[in-house]
């Protein structure tokens, strides 16, 4: 099951995405490795989310090709993604603010009852449960353990915990991550990181978008730069701030600036 | 619990009211409200209305009715019925999903088609249901219960097993609540808006069936007005409007409550008017209620000890 | 809240009837010919009038006798009699009249009248039949008559109306608006107009009237029928209780329908003795099966009641009642009455219903006859009573005509 360190598990080549006069991606490649962090940084606009949004098939490039484990695939849907065991952690999470924990970490992947039962649509609730909180118990993560409280209920740490958790738990391939802490506090921040880790660990190939530089430098095993749509950089080492920075703004602004 | 108490203030006003035969007076009186409530609950969770139920009920009850008339018979009479419904149910999700029209407009707009053709069916005129084993489905008792309400209860067992135990309602729910979510989850949220939309026409059908058989009449402006009553039950039982939150039992708690005001009063004598007062009174104060106290009347409030484990949101 | 998306229908055959306006006679013609209103049923007291698929021998008939249902006899005796005066451009009083008014419709001839009648609606089971009735005596008599919708409840659509006729500028119009807060506005527009108005259905001060049922009339009717049945069967005073279906919808006035319930209360109380105490006034929203809820929640409250006599303000609440008294188990010790003879009284009558026993006719059918035939008289400048009404006729399973069965 655990896919050994550094193997290239999701590929990039040639992708490339406008919308009307606006290129959004430009020729890109790239390549996720398991059990490692792939951080993508850049501007606004510089592309990031379309990047993510058709590995993760909630968009489709207008050319260039995505392989999973060497193979090509056509990725149409999010659910094609996910049917390779690759998720995606949005910027809106992407919750059912009524529903509970349970329901949400199944959420259009219910599991069902044996036989008849399941043949008609019942839902396995209590396999659920369990199967929900012994995945809460793995990651660790401070999330109410009693069933019924909707996630509308919980604080912005806890809904994106559970969207981490929901992540987590079916992620086999890859896991996407965009700006999973833009809403949130310090202490909350490094818990989510502290997750990604984890699920690094764990052997999944992990993205993260985030324009928060020292999570990045402190988190990532390669760093990603995007600028107006095209991929200007890809560091493993000697990540400083200023280098970033550099990158991220565009030597001509940089230039300016001076 | 404020069944229990309206209860008791009822004994003590109108010594009638604690009889069995009146229990099932309550029962008849709520048994066609009771199916389309039943329905309209899991058109609400998914976030959604439809005003249409109360002109489908009278468009397939005429359907019915003309169908009699032609000495056709009355499975066919009945199947004619249901199909105008889901014939409505689908046309609504062709507006609302294809088109992208809010539902209330939506549904208000085919409420006033579906009513209009009723009235052309028979150029306005009524029907007297000839068939009489069409008028005993819904006139007389069986097991000593009035033979509307066991439709009423199939309708809400139906309905309550759906949203509770199967992935169907699970996702009617995840789609109300957040239909980017559910999509992003691999749902289909048009699939299931449209799904509704016909469960909510087949039900209003079944209910126009039990009211021309209960009335012994098809008339085209049967239903009139219902539609108001029905949202009411739902949402004085705790249903968001929102979408997202809501239970079948609550529901039930709502059509009854309803019903045992209208009923109590009629015991005690008072005009209707009072009755349109106290239905709006306790609308407004059940959803003022909720919305201070995040409590609902079948939702997390009083009756959560009643469903602890199985709670559906 | 009453029968509101009708507005919808109506519009489109409003639009429909525009188009026909429009047309020849040929289509009043086959109009007339394919859906003949009943017309066995007409009051005992008219000559009834040959079957539609003649239209011709309508005319010179006697259709009409008056003042024989005017509501009571004084009333009768205190009966006005009024004509147009186009000097004043208003209807005049006058003594000069003969002692019985009879409208007697005929061939409109060198006259070139042209009249405008502007129903409710054309929705509505009467009056989908009075204005066929309508259009079937406009081609009979070969007088133009134009038919507006009022698109009941519209509150616009009758302002609208009231223009369009006075641009339309006929001889007589007759104004069949029910909403009784625009009557004077419409009616100050005719008179503007110098357009003599016979009012339908809501009286208008000065202005002859033209009531489509006399409500109290038919209460009353209704009541001596059903008292009749309650002494046959040996019902007693003492062992009787009158329930009445109204709803607090209706303005509870002589001119409303409500005045059948005024009617029938005073009768039973008259001819029956019946105190205030045993008549029974419900709630009754006319959807039929919250009627017969309300009535059995009635019940319910009054298990000790022996025998019933019921009334409803029309057949749809009567059925519901009927329902109601059925499933109590009531069926054999009770009997009612409704008014309109609709599907919900014909259906129980033809069936011989042990209940339902009685329904009023109020002959739309011959509506048109008799409001063309007094729009002659208005245009000749004949006098005619300030107040007419049809014959409502009291009909049960032996009289009904078997053709509507
Ligand atoms: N659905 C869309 N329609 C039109 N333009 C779009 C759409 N999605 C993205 N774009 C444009 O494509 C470009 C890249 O957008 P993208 O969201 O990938 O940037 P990003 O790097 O994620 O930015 P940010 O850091 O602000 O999230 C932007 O100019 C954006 O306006
Ligand atoms: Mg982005």
């Amino acid at each position: 099951m655990s896919v050994e360190k550094g193997r290239v598990v999701i590929e990039g080549i040639g992708l490339s995405k406008s919308y009307g006069p606006i290129t959004a991606l430009d020729n890109v490649d790239i390549e996720i490795r398991a059990g490692e962090i792939t951080a993508l940084v850049g501007d606004n606009g510089a592309g990031k989310s379309t990047l993510i949004k058709i590995l993760a098939g909630a968009v489709t490039p207008d050319a260039g090709e995505v392989r999973v484990n060497g193979e090509t695939v056509v990725l149409r849907t999010p659910a094609d993604a996910r049917d390779l065991g690759i998720e995606t952690i949005f910027q809106d999470l992407a919750l059912a603010p009524d529903r509970d924990v349970v329901t949400n970490l199944f959420l259009g992947r219910e599991v069902l009852r044996k036989g008849l039962a399941g043949k008609i649509g019942m839902l396995d609730r209590g396999e659920m449960e369990a199967q929900a909180l012994t995945q809460i118990d793995a990651l660790g993560v401070n999330i109410p353990r009693s069933t019924g409280v909707s996630i509308g209920e919980m604080s912005g740490g806890q809904q994106q915990s559970v969207a981490v958790a929901r992540g987590a738990f079916w992620a086999k391939t890859g896991m996407f991550m965009d700006e999973p802490t833009a809403a949130l506090g310090v202490r909350e921040s490094s818990r989510v990181l502290q997750l990604a880790r984890q699920i690094a660990g764990s052997g999944v190939a992990v993205v993260l978008i985030s324009h928060i530089l020292p999570h990045v430098m402190e988190l990532a095993d390669r760093v990603v730069v995007l600028r107006h749509g095209q991929k200007v950089a890809e560091l493993t080492e000697d990540i400083s701030m200023d280098r970033l920075v550099t990158l991220i703004v565009g030597v001509d602004a940089h230039e300016a600036a001076t | 619990m404020a069944i229990v108490a309206i209860g008791i203030a009822m004994t003590m006003v109108s010594p009638f009211f604690f009889q069995a035969g009146n229990f099932l007076n309550v029962a008849r009186a709520v048994a066609i409200t009771g199916i389309v409530a039943a329905v309209s609950t899991p058109m609400l969770i998914s976030g959604n209305v439809d005003l249409s139920v109360a002109a489908t009920m009278g468009l397939s009850g005429m359907t019915a009715g003309a169908l009699l008339v032609q000495e056709l018979p009355v499975p066919v009479a009945i199947l004619g019925a249901l199909v105008v419904g889901l014939l409505m149910g689908f046309v609504n999700g062709v507006i609302v999903v294809k088109f992208r029209v809010n539902s209330l407009i939506a549904t208000i707009g085919t409420a006033f088609i579906a009513r209009g053709v009723a009235f052309v069916i028979n150029s306005g005129r009524s029907v007297f249901i000839p068939a009489e084993s069409y008028v005993n489905l819904g006139q007389g008792s069986a097991l000593g219960i009035p033979k509307p309400v066991f439709y009423t209860v199939v309708a809400f067992a139906v309905i309550g097993f759906v949203m509770r135990y199967t992935k169907v309602g699970a996702h009617i729910y995840a789609v109300g609540s957040s239909p980017e979510a559910a999509r992003r989850a691999g749902i289909s949220v048009p699939k299931i808006t449209w799904g509704v939309f016909l469960a909510s026409g087949f039900f209003s059908a079944l209910a126009g069936v039990v009211l021309t058989s209960q009335a012994g009449s098809a008339f085209p402006y049967g239903g009139q007005g219902r539609e108001l009553e029905i949202i009411a039950a739902v949402i004085v039982g705790g249903t968001a409007l929102t979408g997202g939150r809501g239970s079948i039992t609550g529901t039930i708690l709502g059509v009854v409550l309803l019903g045992i005001i209208a009923n109590s009063l009629n015991l005690m004598g008072l005009p209707a008017p009072y009755q349109d007062i106290s239905r709006g009174l306790l609308l407004v104060g059940a959803v003022a209620t909720d919305q201070l106290s995040g409590r609902t009347l079948g939702g997390r409030g009083v009756f959560r000890g009643l469903r602890a484990g199985t709670e559906e949101a | 809240m009453q029968r509101f998306p009708r507005a919808v229908i109506a519009t489109f055959l409003a639009l429909a009837l525009i188009v026909s306006a429009c047309g020849d006679g040929d289509e009043d013609d086959s109009a007339a010919t394919t859906a003949a209103p009943a017309t066995t049923a007409a009051p005992e007291t008219t000559a009834a009038p040959e079957t539609p698929e003649e239209p011709a021998s309508l005319l010179g008939e006697v259709v009409m006798e008056l003042p024989t249902t005017i509501a009571n006899a004084e009333q009768a005796a205190a009966a006005t009699w009024m004509l147009w005066d186009e000097a004043s451009c208003s209807f005049v009083e006058t003594d000069d009249h003969p002692d019985v008014y009879q409208a007697v419709l005929r061939k409109d001839g060198d006259a070139n009248y042209r009249f405008a009648w502007t129903p409710e609606d054309n929705v509505f089971d009467t009056l989908i039949v009075a204005n066929e009735s309508f259009r079937v005596a406009a081609a009979a008599s070969e007088t133009d008559v134009t038919e507006f919708d009022n698109l009941y409840p519209s509150e616009e659509q009758p302002l609208v109306v009231a223009d369009l006729v006075v641009q339309h500028d006929p001889d007589v119009v007759l104004s069949m608006n029910v909403l009784a807060n625009l009557n004077p506005a419409i009616m100050s527009k005719y008179k503007e107009a110098c357009i003599p108005a016979l009012a339908h259905s809501v009286p208008h001060e000065g202005q002859p009237f033209f009531g489509g049922g006399e409500w109290y009339a038919v209460g009353r009717a209704s009541a001596d029928y059903l008292i009749a049945v309650a002494e046959d069967r040996g019902w007693t005073t003492g062992d009787v209780d009158v329930l009445l279906c109204s709803h607090s919808a209706f303005v509870q006035d002589r001119t409303s329908p409500y005045a059948s319930i005024i009617g029938f209360r005073e009768v039973v109380k008259e001819s029956f003795d019946v105190g205030d105490d045993n008549i029974h006034e419900l709630e009754c929203p006319s959807d039929i099966v919250t009627d017969q809820a309300n009535v059995a929640d009635w019940l319910t409250a009054h298990p000790d009641t022996q025998n019933i006599m019921g009334f409803g303000i029309n057949d749809l609440r009567t059925l519901g009642m009927v329902n109601a008294l059925r499933e109590s188990g009531r069926a054999e010790t009770s009997i009612a009455g409704g008014v309109g003879l609709s599907q919900e009284s014909v259906g129980p009558l033809c069936a011989n219903d042990p209940t339902f026993l009685t329904s009023v006719d109020f002959v739309p059918q011959l509506w048109g006859e008799y409001g063309i035939a007094i729009a002659q008289d208005i245009a000749e400048g004949n006098p005619i009573p300030s107040e007419i009404y049809p014959q409502a006729t009291v009909v049960d399973a032996a009289s009904i005509d078997q053709a509507k069965c």
